[in-house]
């Protein structure tokens, strides 16, 4: 086969090296999080952090299906307000220990997107972002009008028992600790979907959003592994959720709105949602932008708009992709 | 073995009729070829078989066995491999794992991820590159690896000659030899007489969705060999 053999070879770069590389990289991006409350003084600092990684959890798991499932999602916040619904319906009514309600709260979302998600990944483009926007305004009406739920539009406050997992609970509202906690989750979440998205399973998921038909022919399921992504993507969410309602002690129907998830869904689309990092990176970009337009305008939104839109056009590929194909044409130079 | 076989096949794709009784077979290790000219339904017995295209009347036979409900997946799960027209690489995946994709079935042989790279050192040497940033030949080797992968008893090829520079014709039309002296049955559709003349021992000339002649090179006449397969 030797006029098979012409052409550029590029460097291969063996899987090992690879896990080796992103665990080098978590491990790094943990003892950075580890770090943060002793390097920055201030409470508001800090509770803006946590929130922002509260929004890079949810940009992440838009950014995951879009990456993995080519699927685009409005109803993300459905399993975002799922995870803390439940953790807090659960809590406030006493009807079962904190613990239990944690893991409650993470495997019924995860459990519901998967069963959505072996309808959903039968259909695409328009039809499936109406889908997904349809489910997730559904949780969203039930509650807003089930007041016996959870007080309907009011929200619910509620408290946390003393300990949870052995720790005391009141720590996971302050900032300086829920920063570590929520920074940690994110960093072992990225891992494990880069992880994910190097294994077999992750790569027949990427077979079937690149050509469902050809996937088919060679004997490949198309509906498990992208429901599994549907999965996957809704435990992120609904961690992120969970997160949120233990760190403000309260629930509301805003939670599975579907602002919610557009917002999260642009996150991912500056960050670049092709990326795995990209959604998270976007996230914290796009929570700076709106802090700092927030303090010079009362019409904020319309300047964070318009950055997205310049944004959108000039990075095509979001933040990451700029990054990186600045990476490369420095390396060419080089 | 009869491998696949055909029988009185009449298909449709929606209400259009493309075959209108194809009957065929293919034992192990036989070198056959399905030749006709463009439109002549040659394709749409791969999609038959996969069941793209519904079949009105007639049937299928894998093994001597017949199956009624054909479905995407029913030739990999019964050891076929089929390379499709345009490769149907997966162009974000890399090289490696295209190929890995191709062991769906879990059927295990002589194929392996090694086996392949050492049919094919070019496979090895861009491992870790994205499926679509290879050549038309070497995308072409990648298909036939992917189908290797699943130790197929048959090995289905839908013109995979096109778009390949004369020389890996050349290289391609050795590589068929070989397989099907291996005992691993061919079946090639194709309009390239220069392939099908040097893969195949035994032809099926398609006219209008129907077998026109059957046999060997020197049982068909001549004269019908080239009026099917004239482009």
């Amino acid at each position: 086969m030797t006029a098979l053999s012409q052409g550029d070879v590029p460097a291969a770069s063996s899987p090992l090296l690879k896990t080796r590389g992103l665990l080098a990289m978590a491990l790094a991006a943990l003892l950075l999080g580890v770090a943060a409350p002793r390097l920055v003084s201030s409470q508001l600092m800090l509770s803006l952090a946590t929130q922002a990684i509260f929004d890079a959890l949810l940009a992440t798991s838009v950014g995951f299906l879009v990456l993995q499932n080519g699927r685009v999602s409005f109803g993300q916040a459905a399993f975002f307000g799922l995870g803390g619904y439940a953790f807090g319906v659960l809590v406030a009514r006493g009807l079962m220990a904190a613990e239990l309600a944690v893991l409650t709260a993470l495997a019924l979302p995860t459990l519901v997107a998967f069963l959505l998600g072996l309808v959903f990944a039968r259909i695409a483009g328009v039809a499936h972002a109406m889908l997904t926007l349809a489910v997730g305004q559904a949780f969203y009406e039930i509650a807003f009008r089930w007041r016996e739920l959870a007080k309907g539009d009011d929200g619910m406050a509620f408290n946390l028992p003393p300990r949870i997992f052995g720790f005391d609970s009141s720590l996971l509202q302050d900032p300086s600790v829920m920063v570590v906690v929520a920074w940690t989750i994110l960093v072992l979440a990225l891992l494990g979907l880069a992880l994910f998205a190097n294994s077999r399973m992750g790569q027949i998921a990427a077979a079937v959003r690149d050509n469902a038909e050809r996937a088919r022919f060679i004997g490949h399921d198309t509906t498990i592994p992208p429901a599994i992504v549907y999965a996957i993507s809704a435990l992120l969410a609904a961690i992120a959720g969970l997160l949120q309602a233990t760190y403000n002690g309260y629930i509301a129907p805003q939670m599975f709105h579907w602002s919610l998830s557009g917002s999260a869904l642009i996150m991912a689309v500056v960050g670049g949602a092709q990326f795995i990092l990209g959604p998270a990176i976007g996230a914290v970009c796009f929570f700076i932008l709106k802090d700092f337009a927030g303090r010079f305008a009362e019409y904020w939104p319309a300047i964070v708009g318009s950055v997205l839109v310049i944004v959108t056009l000039v990075m095509p590929q979001g933040i990451v992709g700029l990054l990186k194909a600045g990476w490369f044409r420095m390396r060419r130079q080089a | 073995m009869t491998l696949l076989s055909f029988h009185d096949v009449h298909a449709l794709y929606g209400q259009a009729r493309i075959l209108n009784g194809v009957s065929f077979e293919i034992a192990a290790g036989e070198r056959v070829a399905l030749v006709g000219r463009n439109g002549v339904g040659k394709t749409t017995v791969v999609n038959t078989l996969c069941g793209v295209t519904r079949i009105e009347r007639g049937h299928v036979e894998i093994r001597g066995e017949e199956v009624r409900d054909l479905r995407r997946y029913t030739a990999a799960k019964n050891g076929i491999s089929v390379v499709l027209q345009g490769r149907g690489i997966i162009g974000n995946l890399t090289v490696e794992e295209n190929l890995l994709l191709g062991t769906a079935t879990r059927r295990r042989g002589p194929w392996t991820l090694e086996s392949i790279k050492a049919l094919f050192p070019i496979l090895e040497e861009r491992k870790a590159s994205p499926g679509l940033a290879l050549s038309g030949g070497q995308q072409q080797m990648l298909a036939i690896g992917r189908a290797l992968m699943a130790n197929p008893d048959l090995l289905i090829l839908d013109e995979p000659s096109e778009g390949l520079a004369p020389v890996i014709v050349d290289e391609l039309a050795d590589l068929l030899v070989r397989l099907g002296d291996q005992g691993m049955g061919i079946l090639l559709i194709e309009q390239s007489v220069g392939l099908i003349r040097r893969v195949a021992e035994r032809f099926y000339v398609l006219s209008k969705g129907a077998v026109a002649a059957s046999g060997s090179l020197a049982e068909i006449q001549a004269e019908d060999f080239h009026k099917h397969i004239t482009i």
